[in-house]
């Protein structure tokens, strides 16, 4: 092996002014930072051109040329950004050279955008004529048009009404709009008017129309479906208009008609990660966006190179000779090829544009608003001289990697206390924040805020604009009855524990101090978090932030004593709980096992399993679970049965191999016609690898013996917080120093708990609390 | 004549030109051994990590500092001698650069060479009118004092083929001489008109290791979805089938395609241990296919996952090409240098890796070898890049003294006395480099692994390999 001190190397280079100089040897001691979100944030490089040489260090001073760190060892680049700041020091004979991480990449391009607009305060309203009042209603987002009597309408003749602006105002095309069309009056000749809506500009196409109606018809017109990619537009006109072939009407002395269009939500074109405009109609299938189909874009549009035709991109159709043109600027800073996005996040986003110019940086940040596991990175280019053919080599090498990752959920860095940590932990940071809007009648009207420091606090009732971005976001987890995220046959106050349950993976944590590291420290990361797994030993310079560190000596259970648990933390084994999706994830044994609705103890269904009348056991059973030996579980749910009898509810526990090993029971008689709780709690035995819960009939039950069951969970018990958790921090920035060989590890500290795995129930009395 | 020799000189060789001899160029120069004569090794900057729970510090990175040549000049002779003396003296000290030439034992010890800097801060005796003029001088140098060239290799052919040729993807050195390692200079040609352009050359390297097979053939692996054996007709390693063919005819998602198993040559299980970089040879049966590939390894109770690469291919009967997948450290846990203080490297078990391939768009992907490149002493990767229409360079030049790349004709003779045959290009000139020059281990066995990224098992460069041994101040005889 070689001992040639830290083996670290710098290059500046930009391969279009033939610069590719390694400044190793020149360079003092310098260091460079790290940041989650971010990535290379900046660095510091004073060097000094020695005599003879034969170099003109003018021309280190160019803004722009890129500075590479990279290990000599691996030609891993581990930093790399732009120059921004060439200084001379002339009593020192010295060049300074302030260079910015490539962070900086996604402040170049500032422009609007539109991702959804769920608002009417785009959409213009006209009065074609002094007949017609127009009107829009901003709290319940509807337009209107009120016909007045007297107005005398021929066949086929319309009118305008409203006129929607956003997309020109966000520069944006419009892939999809959808709103819900209804009208009335008109003495009974409704049905020979309609709503219409067009695409103007240069593409007049008539998208769709819709008979006036008192129901109100729900209407989505699709890029790829209703109208083409080159129909799109950005102008959208709805009219009220008497159809053709109606004859003339004219409105008598006190009639009156009223056209609305209710809650439209206009949803902009978007690209992929390369900047390719997205045409097809199942990029658009829904009245929301999700975070990672707005990372694409921004990734596609203001990093990619997006921007240069503004909603269609040309980048893929320039033949790759001349992407070889030195001065063709509009590749972008980012390569998309392999940039990394997470797509875990299930949050509906349901308004987000910016009418003011508004750069990746803001638009990133504000999704870390919604996906508040994630975090963004913009990381080096690499060693990447060509990876495609149509490539060209030199364009390709300077584009930055970017990732959209989540945060691990285990460690990935272990220290100990000879890494030297300059702060204790405290739980007096323990902080859970939530701001979300919640719907559950599709107005979009009002939501509820959940600001939590340490205790959650429910109930106050807020816009549904989110403070900090004003009106133009809006983040919404949609909870709809039944069905949606929140399992079927939650209500009231259990729903509202599953929102807390949701929200409980909103965390805000606190920086609690730095770890110095100055030697080799394992890493083990399985790359599933932001696409780039390893394991083995690292050096101080190669560590990184947007990864857990864990300290492997402070006591596990050091702060226990700070904390009290009062309601038990569980994680669920079994899917449909409460029967509501048909007999899935179920099995059974000894009867006629069918979903039914003729009882139920919440929710719209139960299970229900009729004996044969034969079967020694009747019984209906969870899929098998893995388990682990020595943790405990529980089952339990509430049962029914025509007759009064013993049931037993148990846990089955099995080898690895299928055999079974032993099990645990409680045997409850229960009333005739009556629900009632029973429960099992059991620890698994040593080798237990995987088993079922079964509620169980015994001793031959007559087919009378007709049982039902609801809410039935299948859980495992975390008894106490995991004491290895107590110890573990998020990396939220690394600054490494070739003088010391050291990394300054800047933490924030993670919950005790991972909150997203409970459940609290709606009869507990709460979630963590401190005191 | 002195047997010390202790002389300013042109040049590192073994007759330079003298531009001043301290030490009997005549009676009147004399190196003063009756004062401070010393060339004690430079000093070293070191880091520890040290606190108050463990003994000592563990030392987690050294180099050398410059170091002081400590010698006095006697001078000698009349007045207008000495001053004459004194003068050329003075000259050779307050040189940017200089060298001095030593040895202690003329004809016996080979020289060393000090690449000393301007150092005029002497100290200047004189006591009589008639006596000696004494120059006390302090002269600083480079940590390390540099050897006569070694001309270690001269046109050595490497084959593009880890598993034929002369020199099989690798070059091995043995002999290497030296205190410390010494950058090499290296000029690589092809013996192709534009066999170098915008063909990334990777150099790994690894010294004083128990090598091991270091690629493992495709069609020997373990199969997964969609893949098969396969022979190509022509630009393959191995025997019949000679490749693998991904057909992605029930899945084109990413996933396992393909499991290769390395073992240590030799039962050395420590051989094993190291960071690598995976690459993979590749290839495809339609043009212009884009595909995505990772590497994975068992690690725990989980996989590891390496970065994915995209990558597009065309049909080439003639250009597989080398996919860089990143680093992979092996084993992926912590295990010590040695076990306790026995003195013994732990065992390494075999390491397993899975191959996951995805089609983005295309035809079949085709693959020949996976290659574990060493990335844990010195790894560079060069490519004469250039967008001009002709051949681009003929030579690449790897100036490890002066951490440089730099390009020029294939006739580019760097050593030649006439300047005109070291002429390096200046439009076409550019040789972009990321990664560390290879360096020489003195003692053991160098080897380095070269790779060319788009090249045919056929292709061959031709290394030519010299370095100047650095000693610390004596060299072996």
């Amino acid at each position: 092996m070689i001992d040639t001190g830290i083996p670290l190397g710098v290059r500046m280079y930009d391969l279009k002014d033939g610069v590719d100089i390694h400044l190793t040897r020149w360079v003092d001691d310098f260091s460079f930072r790290h940041t989650a979100p971010g990535g290379c944030a900046s660095a510091t490089i004073k060097f000094r051109v020695p005599d003879g040489s034969n170099v003109d260090p003018q021309m280190f001073g160019s803004l722009y040329y890129r500075i590479q760190i990279f290990d000599k060892r691996s030609a891993e680049v581990l930093w790399e950004g732009r120059v921004e700041d060439p200084a001379t020091q002339v009593a020192e004979d010295a060049w300074e050279l302030g260079v910015l991480g490539g962070q900086v990449a996604t402040t170049d391009v500032n422009m609007p955008v539109l991702y959804i607009d769920n608002t009417v305060a785009q959409w213009r309203t006209i009065s074609d004529y002094e007949e017609i009042e127009t009107g829009s209603d901003d709290k319940n987002n509807v337009l209107t048009a009120k016909v007045k009597s007297g107005y005398s309408w021929s066949a086929g003749q319309d009118a305008e009404i409203a006129e929607y602006n956003g997309a020109y105002a966000c520069l944006s095309g419009i892939a999809r709009i959808a709103s819900t069309h209804k009208g009335t009056y008109l003495g009974g000749q409704g049905g020979n008017f309609q709503i219409t809506l067009y695409q103007t500009g240069s593409f007049p196409t008539l998208l769709d129309t819709t008979t006036l109606n008192t129901g109100g018809v729900y209407k989505a017109n699709v890029v790829g479906t209703d109208f083409t990619s080159g129909q799109i537009s950005q102008d959208i006109i709805l009219t009220i208009q008497r159809r053709t072939g109606t004859g003339t009407y004219q409105l008598p002395a006190s009639e009156e008609g009223l056209a609305w269009v209710q809650w439209p939500k206009v949803i902009g074109m978007r690209h992929d990660e390369i900047g390719n405009s997205l045409v097809a109609a199942s990029n658009y299938a829904n009245d929301w966006v999700n975070v990672h189909q707005v990372v694409r874009d921004v990734v596609g549009r203001f990093l990619a190179g997006g921007w240069w035709t503004g909603t269609l991109n040309h980048w893929n159709s320039i033949a790759f000779s001349a992407k070889s043109y030195w001065a063709y600027p509009e590749q972008g800073s980012i390569r998309g090829t392999d940039a990394f996005i997470d797509s875990s996040d299930v949050h509906k986003i349901t308004n987000l544009w910016w009418d003011q110019a508004v750069n990746a940086k803001d638009i990133l940040n504000t999704l870390m608003e919604v996906q508040t596991n994630a975090y963004w990175a913009v990381w080096p280019s690499d060693h990447r001289f060509e990876q495609t053919v149509f490539d060209d080599i030199l364009i390709r090498e300077s584009q930055f990697r970017f990732v959209w990752a989540r945060w691990p959920v285990s460690w990935n860095y272990l220290v100990s206390a000879e890494d030297g940590m300059e702060q204790q932990i405290s739980g007096e940071g323990m902080y859970n924040a939530a701001a979300m809007s919640y719907d559950d009648d599709n107005s979009y009207t009002t939501g509820t805020l959940y600001a939590n420091p340490r205790v959650t606090v429910f109930g106050s009732t807020v816009p549904w604009e989110v403070e900090e971005v004003g009106s133009r976001f809006t983040r919404l987890k949609h909870f709809t009855y039944p069905g949606g995220v929140i399992p079927a046959g939650f209500s009231g106050v259990e729903a509202e524990d599953y929102v807390r349950e949701s929200m409980a993976a909103v965390q805000n944590p606190v920086n609690v101090g730095t770890i110095t590291v100055r030697r080799p420290i394992q890493m083990r990361d399985d790359g599933s978090s932001d696409g780039n797994g390893f394991a083995g030993m690292v050096d101080p310079w190669e560590l990184r932030p947007g990864k857990i560190v864990k300290i492997r000596d402070i006591f596990p259970h050091n702060n226990i004593g700070d904390m009290y648990w009062d309601s038990g933390i569980t994680r669920t084994l079994n899917v449909n709980n409460g029967f509501e999706s048909g007999t899935t994830g179920w099995g059974s044994a000894g009867g006629t096992f069918i979903q039914a609705s003729d009882q139920k103890f919440a929710g719209s269904f139960a299970g229900k399993i009729t004996p044969t009348g034969a079967a020694a056991d009747t019984y209906i059973a969870t899929a098998w679970a893995l388990m682990t030996a020595f943790e405990t579980y529980k089952a339990g749910a509430w049962v029914r049965c025509a007759v009064a009898r013993s049931i037993t509810i148990r846990i089955d526990f099995y080898n690895i191999s299928g055999g079974f090993i032993s099990n645990v029971s409680t045997t409850t008689s229960v009333a005739a016609n009556t629900w009632t709780y029973i429960e099992v709690v059991a620890k698994a035995p040593l080798n237990a690898w995987q088993g079922p819960s079964l509620i169980v009939m015994s001793g031959t039950p007559a087919a009378s013996n007709v049982m039902w069951v609801d809410e039935y969970y299948y859980q495992q018990i975390e008894i106490a917080p995991r004491g290895h958790e107590n110890s573990m921090f998020r990396v939220a920035a690394t600054e490494y120093n070739t003088a010391d060989n050291s990394c300054k590890l800047e933490l924030d500290e993670l919950p005790r708990w991972d909150l997203s795995t409970q459940v609290v129930k709606g009869s507990g009395s709460g979630n963590l609390r401190t005191r | 004549m002195a047997t010390v020799v202790w002389k300013f000189v042109s040049t590192i060789s073994a007759t330079p030109a003298v531009t001043f001899d301290m030490n009997r160029q005549n009676a009147s120069v004399v190196l003063n051994f009756g004062e401070t004569f010393d060339i004690s090794p430079p000093a070293k900057k070191r880091s520890f990590t040290t606190n108050s729970m463990t003994d000592g510090g563990l030392l987690t990175s050294s180099a050398y500092e410059n170091r002081v040549l400590e010698f006095t000049v006697s001078l000698q002779g009349s007045l207008t001698e000495k001053a004459a003396l004194h003068r050329e003296l003075k000259k050779q000290l307050s040189q940017d650069r200089n060298l001095i030439m030593y040895t202690p034992k003329a004809g016996v010890i080979n020289p060393v060479f000090f690449r000393t800097m301007k150092s005029d801060d002497y100290s200047f005796t004189h006591k009589t009118e008639g006596g000696p003029w004494h120059v006390a001088c302090k002269v600083i140098a480079e940590p390390f004092a540099i050897g006569i060239r070694v001309d270690q290799a001269l046109g050595a052919s490497v084959t593009n083929n880890p598993t034929s040729g002369a020199n099989p993807a690798r070059l091995d050195f043995t002999g290497i001489i030296g205190d410390v390692p010494s950058p090499p200079l290296v000029k690589i040609t092809s013996p192709v008109t534009g066999g170098l352009k915008n063909n990334p050359v990777y150099i790994g390297q690894r010294t004083g290791r128990t090598f091991f097979d270091n690629w493992k053939q495709a069609e020997l692996g373990t199969l997964y979805t969609d893949t098969s054996t396969w022979t190509a007709g022509s630009n393959a390693t191995g025997g019949t089938p000679n490749m693998i063919v991904t057909t992605f005819a029930t899945a084109t998602a990413m996933g396992g395609r393909l499991r290769v198993q390395f073992v240590p040559t030799g039962g050395d299980r420590d051989a094993l241990r190291g960071r690598y970089r995976v690459l993979m040879r590749v290839g495809t049966g339609t043009t212009g296919s884009t595909f995505k590939a990772r590497w994975a390894t068992p690690g725990g109770n989980n996989w590891i996952r390496g970065r994915v690469a995209q990558f597009t291919l065309n049909l080439d009967t003639v250009q597989q090409k080398h996919i860089d997948l990143g680093m992979l450290a092996h084993p992926p846990y912590q295990a010590p240098a040695e076990i306790g203080y026995s003195g013994l490297a732990p065992g390494i078990e075999d390491m397993w890796i899975t191959i996951d391939v995805e089609r983005v768009n295309g035809g079949n992907f085709n693959m020949d070898y996976v290659y574990l490149m060493p990335a844990d002493e010195r790894l560079c990767v060069v490519s004469a890049a250039t967008t001009d229409a002709g051949d681009g360079v003929g030579a690449i030049v790897l100036d490890g003294p002066n951490d440089m790349t730099y390009g020029g004709e294939s006739t580019l003779n760097l050593f030649d006395t006439a300047v005109a045959n070291r002429s390096l290009y200046a439009a076409y000139g550019l040789v972009p480099r990321i990664g560390g020059l290879p360096i020489l281990v003195p003692g053991v066995t160098n080897r380095w692994y070269i790779l060319q990224e788009s090249a045919a098992v056929t292709s061959t460069l031709n290394f030519d390999v010299h370095y100047w041994p650095r000693w610390l101040e004596v060299a072996t005889p």
